[in-house]
């Protein structure tokens, strides 16, 4: 059973066996004379300014929870895509269906303007 | 494919009500149009209904859909829920800023979600009902964002209920594991082998982790009080009765035959695991639920606990497992429904007329004198909440308790009675301080006590008073009751 | 070929993972990747069942776990975002306005 992955281990043992040697041949053999300069993340490059960790604009998550709703129904037409032709009308049309739910949710999202990058849109309460 | 779309009727018309409401929201519609239409579709959805109910049992969309006289009578219930609700809230919520549209959608959305769970034939729809239902109901509990309760409300309703389907997703996978199907008939026509597999009766039990904790039975019932305490006041009373009719019926649906085959197999009536857990629950929610009340202070925090007990109540019906249970069971939603959606009306109707910033107990002091009528109504739901006859909840409990006698099932009617009376204790103390409490800060507001019930009030408030006083008396009149109509399902 | 016992131990032991990090965390992203954990331990045992059984039934359900985990998610990140504009933080332990 567990025999059928003997190729793979071999091909990882061999991969990591040559890089290995490689990594130490060149640090063995080649000139190793570290400065300041040689060291900084990019070496010709300007020096990095502030915090890594910087704040995102809601607007950020905003696009973000979009994506992930927007990217993950489109796995349901993966099955259908594949045996399309097969399928006949009646599925197209319950795709179609199906897209255009999703349509109806873009131009909700749209009209709500969360995708309105800059332009700082306040959005006032509707009613009363 | 038209006999399809015809048995899901209902649940089609909530769906596009909840886009076409969405994008009305999207393009700036005022509340005079956005109300009307969510009610129009409805009662759409509540006409047919009830046009359905009348058809035999039928199964739709490759057996996926299950229609006809039971599943129609419950979206009866949870579309005639979401009407009271939409026509409590337009009026309760006015002038606050989470007040939108999308409210309204996200009712509709919770309703879809609802008919689909109680009309699901297999446990992929099953799935995909409560799960619409559930996230329609996170953002409505989490609705007042501008406020810690509400924010407190939302993001623990959400944890808690989204680690309780991972449960029952969980108990679905090991299901499907032993059987291979995950059709209902399935499921109840596995033999004895299957059934008696550890992963079958592990995964009947993970998936009832996940029912206890959506009918909020002890020991999964938490985040009842906090959820209905932090949500505004008139969702709560929706999430209160419309999500577990959806609940107790689709699972009705689903465990009742697996229960019996379970029964079957291991030849010991009712000492079969499932239902030996539902007895221990069923005792635990009434007395934990009814108990705990006692010592609350908030009318929403008590009407969550008493909603713990009203489950214990409910899951008796499962227990017994008779017929006779079975009516019993739906007859006690249907009153459950009527006097709990009353309770948290009326006091969402309190909130907004004397501008509490709570619901605690204090604030119904002397209000009995301000405002007779309309205390009078929510002591009418209190009364019938504490089952005092002839309202519904008296006729529901005696229906349930003797069923349960009947059974043989004695110890348990024992402890339901005696929860009940403790818990006819607190709903007094409720009426008891709207009327005989000298009250000092209802009388000093200034606002106009005056000022009544608009017109989406005194409709919602009027049907669910008849509805309450109606079902009490409904079997001795000469006409044909809920009573016989719910036993011809059987 | 890999037995099912296999790839079921491994579902149980990230479901178990998930819902421990539930119980132990305090942190309402990572309370939320622990969930997310959980329904996706789920979609590996459906996965291995469904190619035991030799039918697709659980491939579907997979495909139906992924969307609603995914509408949860969105749900459930506004409400951490809601959480974060009250309270400035994402601690749990800041959830304690209402209890018994």
């Amino acid at each position: 059973m567990l025999e059928t992955y003997l190729p793979v281990v071999l091909l990882a043992a061999i991969s990591l066996t040559i890089a290995l040697i490689f990594m130490t041949l060149s640090r063995v053999m080649g000139p190793y004379r570290p400065n300041k300069v040689k060291l900084t993340p990019y070496e010709s490059g300007m020096d990095p300014i502030g915090e890594a960790k910087e704040r995102y604009s809601i607007s950020y998550y905003l696009v973000a929870m979009e994506f992930i709703v927007f990217d993950l129904e489109v796995m349901f037409l993966y099955p259908w895509v594949v045996r399309y032709l097969d399928l006949g009308f009646a599925t197209f049309a319950a795709v179609i269906v199906f897209i255009t739910v999703l349509f109806l949710g873009l131009l909700y999202t749209l009209k709500k303007g969360t995708l309105d990058f800059g332009s700082q849109t306040k959005v006032k309460p509707l009613w009363d | 494919m038209t006999t399809d779309l015809l048995a899901f009727l209902p649940g089609l018309l909530t769906a596009i009500g909840g886009l076409v409401i969405m994008i009305l929201g999207a393009f700036r519609a005022k509340k005079q149009v956005v109300v009307p239409s969510t009610l129009l579709f409805l009662l759409g959805a509540f006409g047919v209904a009830i046009w359905q109910a009348s058809m035999p049992t039928s199964v739709a969309f490759s057996d996926m859909v299950r229609s006809g006289s039971f599943a129609s009578f419950l979206i009866a219930i949870i579309v005639f829920a979401g009407i009271v609700t939409t026509l409590v809230n337009q009026e309760v919520m006015q002038g606050r800023r989470a007040h939108s549209p999308e409210v309204y959608a996200m009712i509709l959305f919770a309703i879809t979600g609802m008919i689909t769970f109680v009309s699901s034939n297999h446990l992929l729809l099953l799935f995909v009902g409560l799960e619409t239902m559930s996230i329609a109901l996170y953002v409505l509990a989490g609705l007042y964002k501008n406020e810690r309760h509400g924010v407190e409300a939302g993001l623990k309703y959400f944890i808690l209920g989204a680690f309780a389907s991972g449960f029952l997703l969980y108990g679905m996978s090991f299901v499907y594991g032993a059987t291979g199907s995950l059709h209902f008939q399935a499921l109840a026509l596995a033999s004895p082998e299957v059934t008696q597999t550890l992963f079958f009766r592990a995964g009947i039990g993970l998936m009832l982790v996940g029912f206890f904790f959506k009918v909020s039975a002890v020991p999964f019932h938490m985040w009842t009080p906090d959820v209905y305490q932090g949500s505004p006041t008139a969702i709560s009373g929706f999430m209160s009765t419309a999500s577990k009719v959806a609940a107790f019926g689709a699972f009705w649906v689903l465990l009742t035959p697996i229960s019996f085959s379970v029964d079957a197999s291991t030849q010991a009536g009712s000492g079969s695991m499932a239902i030996s857990a539902l007895y221990w629950i069923s005792i635990l929610s009434m007395v934990v639920g009814n108990l705990t009340s006692i010592a609350q202070q908030d009318l929403k925090r008590i009407l969550g606990f008493s909603s713990i007990g009203h489950a214990g109540y409910l899951l008796m019906g499962f227990v017994v497992a008779t017929p006779q249970a079975f009516t019993a069971m739906l007859f006690y939603l249907v009153a459950y429904t009527l006097m709990n959606l009353g309770a948290f009306a009326m006091i969402a109707h309190f909130e907004r007329t004397f501008g509490w910033t709570d619901a605690s107990m204090d604030q119904l002091k002397g209000v009995g004198r301000i405002a007779p009528r309309r205390v009078a109504l929510l002591s009418l739901f209190m009364l019938s909440l504490a089952g005092f006859p002839p309202l519904a909840g008296f006729f529901g409990k005696y229906l349930v308790f003797s069923a349960a006698i009947e059974a043989g099932f004695v110890t348990l009617t024992v402890v339901a009675i005696l929860s009940a009376i403790v818990g006819a204790f607190v709903y007094l103390r409720v009426i008891g301080q709207a009327y005989f409490e000298q009250g000092e800060s209802a009388e000093s507001q200034s606002v106009d006590p005056q000022k009544g019930m608009g017109w989406g009030m005194v409709i919602a408030a009027s049907l669910l008073a008849a509805g309450t006083i109606h079902f009490g008396i409904d079997a001795l009149m000469p006409w044909p009751s809920l009573l016989d109509w719910v036993n011809g399902f059987m | 070929m890999i037995s099912i016992e296999w790839f079921i131990a491994l579902s149980a032991v990230l479901f178990t993972i998930g819902a421990i990090g539930v119980m132990v965390r305090r942190n309402a992203i990572v309370l939320f990747m622990c969930i997310e954990l959980m329904l996706n331990a789920v979609n590996i045992s459906l996965v291995a069942f469904s190619s035991y059984h030799g039918n697709i039934e659980g491939h579907m359900l997979v495909l139906f776990a992924l969307s609603v985990a995914a509408a949860e998610a969105v749900v459930g990140l506004a409400l951490i975002i809601a959480l974060f504009r009250n309270t400035l933080s994402v601690d749990i332990r800041n959830l304690t306005l209402m209890r018994f």
